[in-house]
């Protein structure tokens, strides 16, 4: 596993504040329980899995880091480096893959230079790609921000690319 | 709540839902499964609320999960005084002001809008939902208030008959009673591997070890599987009551529900259940004023799919990471913290309570031999009807992809059926009249797994699917099998050269064996089925195979190979 830390040093209080919270909700638990549905809470105010906050966790928890990064490196939800500021969801299930989604991973690589779990240079824009988002009569299908983009085309595509890399801000790469 | 309270309750929500069903005011009921939401139910529902304080109109706004026929969504019904349900299809915001207009303020019912009414009759030329060749032939179990109840409405949910089964079980059964019910019944686990309910129960209930554990398992992580999310999404409390009883059954307070977190609607419709169920006491202690107490524990998935494996899962809630050990002991005898544990699908604890209330006789009356009761699939691909269908086990292809289906999309040959999703085969039109239960889909090299059937038409190339389906597996797989971990590299890296033009004499051979080799020396079912989708498409479809290797040539025209021929055509040209 590959943990980047962040190039600034990481705020962890609202890390504390989870830990706190979750230990107080679940105090019967063993530690290891508690490893999956704390970092789920962290990469949720964080937008990723700060390498502090796996440092804080451990301590918290009182368990090695060798079990944390074991877990953290198997679920491939958890991501280690801050994300752009807009998340491409491109689903790739058996009905969006034979209604030919390659063609909008081409035009997201050709315009973006980006492929799946990769994140454009200037921070704006991460790639996603998952199982399946599950409105398969909407294939080839993608999500953005919680809004589902249907039966795209290559043009379609070429559109929502331009609209989402003219609604993100210039000053880079965001903190989550 | 004791059992006295609880009756009240019913009476009360029953005549809260009859209320409903012939109102005084109109009832306007948007859906808002997952399915409506990503067509834009949530600004019809805006729209709809926002067309009511324009017009001044008093009407109860409610939502409701999936019916299932998603090429139709959003669907907006509405009930009139007086007046059957009549559902309306395909609204977009745009089309609100107009539909409501028509409707409640003109009294026209618009005909050419409407997709049926939601009753047993037909209505001034709109059919019944019943006699739509979508729902035609279904008979719902499962899906029984899909469509029809708001699944964050408990009240909803006890109107219909919820809880019913909770009550008989605690105060008219004892556990044995409630696994014998089961057994009669002849239910199988819908995850995929189909092994009888009431006998993993039986083994549960009877180990002497102690604490014992109950899970359900709602980790949906395969492409085009989503019947288990919808369910959630739905009418999550079918699923709650089915786990309590479960608990129940097997003797354990303790509960777990194991969602993929990546379904945010149904995580977030369970959590509210789970929280409804315990404020009105159906979770919590002395349940219903019986002896038994227990409560249910929610757990996110972390997106790794072979999390659905038993061993894995377990690990998983235990914060491991989810790789799948060796068997025996299974997990019934060896399971969550090493303990006892029944792990059961979401569609699986979903017909429980239905069982519970009106007898295992009654269920196994239903399906074929083999296998009892009701199936419900996910249709998908290239057909005009895709969506959420539940039909008694027996049912033919053909009637789910013509019938339910509709056919292919554009009219075009139907090619093949692949059921399983990547641990299943793909079924060419030979067996369309295959009665669709768990014996005869294996019979012919398919497979149940969780019901996902993704439909091909002649532009699919097998060896671009076979591609696709190893690859999944190739991610997927935990690594620790060796013949698992490189066996699905070596034969993606096969796939990849034949769908490049750079295939060898010898290839498919070597695919087979490999194949073979995977299924034989894997532990868990990923591994013992990820050569699966391969191995049936070279059964069936061996010349798209040779065409690639021996003439360079992807006859439908998927493989890069046909666009470098197709090139190099343009450039002669």
């Amino acid at each position: 596993m590959v943990v980047v830390g962040s190039p600034k040093a990481v705020d962890l209080s609202k890390a504390g504040e989870i830990i706190d919270r979750y230990m107080d909700e679940n105090p019967n638990e063993v530690p290891e329980e508690a490893i999956i549905p704390i970092f789920q809470q962290i990469q949720e105010v964080y937008g990723y899995v700060p390498q502090s906050a796996a440092d804080l966790v451990a301590d918290r928890l009182g368990i090695f880091l060798t079990p944390i990064y074991g877990s953290l490196s198997f679920y491939s939800d958890f991501r280690f480096a801050p994300p752009g500021q807009k998340i491409i969801f491109l689903c790739d299930g058996a009905a969006c893959h034979i209604r030919r989604n390659q063609v909008l991973l081409d035009v997201i690589k050709g315009r973006l230079g980006i492929g799946p779990r990769e994140t454009t240079p200037d921070g704006k824009i991460t790639l996603e790609t998952t199982t399946c988002l599950g409105a398969c009569d909407l294939a080839p299908l993608i999500e953005v921000e919680h809004s589902f983009h249907g039966n795209m085309t290559a043009e379609d595509m070429e559109k929502l690319i331009d609209s989402l890399l003219s609604s993100t801000d210039t000053t880079g790469r965001s903190e989550g | 709540m004791k059992l006295p309270e609880f009756r009240e309750l019913q009476r009360k929500a029953r005549a809260d839902w009859e209320a409903l069903q012939k109102p005084e005011k109109p009832v306007i009921i948007v859906g808002m499964g997952g399915c409506g939401i990503a067509k834009g139910a949530k600004k019809v529902l805006a729209a709809v609320e926002a067309e009511l304080r324009r017009l001044g109109v008093q009407a109860t706004v409610r939502k409701t999960g999936c019916i299932g026929i998603d090429s139709e969504e959003p669907l907006v019904d509405i009930i009139r005084p007086g007046r059957p349900r009549v559902s309306y299809r395909r609204v977009s915001p745009e089309m609100v002001p107009e539909l409501l207009r028509s409707c409640l303020v003109r009294g026209d019912h618009r005909p050419d809008l409407a997709m049926a009414t939601i009753a047993d009759e037909a209505f001034d030329g709109i059919p019944s939902w019943r006699d739509l060749d979508f729902f035609r032939n279904q008979q719902r179990i499962v899906l029984r208030n899909a469509g029809h109840t708001d699944p964050d409405s408990i009240e909803d949910y006890i109107a219909r008959g919820g809880y019913q089964a909770l009550a008989k079980a605690l105060t008219e059964m004892a556990p044995e009673d409630v696994i014998e019910e089961m057994k009669k019944s002849g239910l199988r686990g819908r995850g995929g591997a189909g092994f009888p309910c009431g006998i993993k129960w039986e083994s549960a209930r009877t180990d002497r070890q102690n604490p014992k554990y109950m899970i359900c398992n709602a980790h949906e992580g395969e492409p085009n599987v989503f019947k288990d999310r919808r369910i959630l999404e739905a009418d999550p409390h079918a699923v709650i009551e089915g786990l309590i009883i479960a608990g129940y059954a097997i003797g354990t307070r303790f509960g777990y529900i194991y969602v993929g977190a990546e379904f945010p609607l149904a995580v977030e419709r369970t959590l509210r259940a789970i929280k409804e169920a315990r404020k009105f006491g159906f979770l919590g202690e002395r349940i219903l004023g019986s002896k038994f107490s227990y409560d249910i524990s929610p757990k996110l998935g972390g997106g790794a799919y072979v999390c659905g494996e038993s061993s894995a899962l377990m690990f998983s809630i235990e914060g491991k990471r989810g790789m799948p050990r060796t068997k025996p002991p299974r997990s019934v005898e060896f399971g969550l913290w090493g303990k006892p544990t029944s792990l059961n699908n979401v569609e699986t604890l979903s017909n429980v309570a239905q069982i519970i209330v009106n007898g295992g006789d009654w269920y196994a009356g239903i399906g074929t031999e083999g296998s009892k009761g009701t199936k419900v699939f996910s249709l998908s691909g290239m057909i005009k009807r895709p969506g959420l269908i539940e039909v008694p086990m027996g049912t033919t292809l053909r009637e789910l992809v013509y019938g339910a289906g509709g056919g292919i999309l554009n009219d075009r040959e139907f090619k093949a059926v692949q059921t399983g999703g990547p641990s299943g085969g793909c079924l060419p039109s030979q067996h369309l009249d295959l009665p669709v239960d768990f014996e005869s889909l294996d019979s012919v090299g398919g497979n149940m797994g969780s019901g996902g059937f993704v439909v091909f038409d002649e532009t699919i190339c097998m060896v671009d699917v076979s591609r696709y389906f190893m690859k999944f597996n190739r991610d997927h797989s935990c690594g620790k099998c060796t013949p698992c971990r490189l066996g699905t590299k070596a034969s993606l890296e096969i796939l990849e050269r034949i769908a490049s033009g750079n295939g060898r004499e010898g290839d498919v051979e070597l695919l087979e064996h490999t194949g073979r080799q995977i299924i034989d020396l894997s532990l868990c079912g990923l591994g013992q089925t990820a050569p699966l989708p391969v191995l049936s498409a070279i059964q069936y479809f061996r010349d798209e195979f040779d065409t690639h290797i021996n003439e360079k040539r992807c006859p439908a025209g998927v493989c890069e190979i046909a666009t470098e021929a197709e090139s190099s055509l343009v450039r002669q040209g």
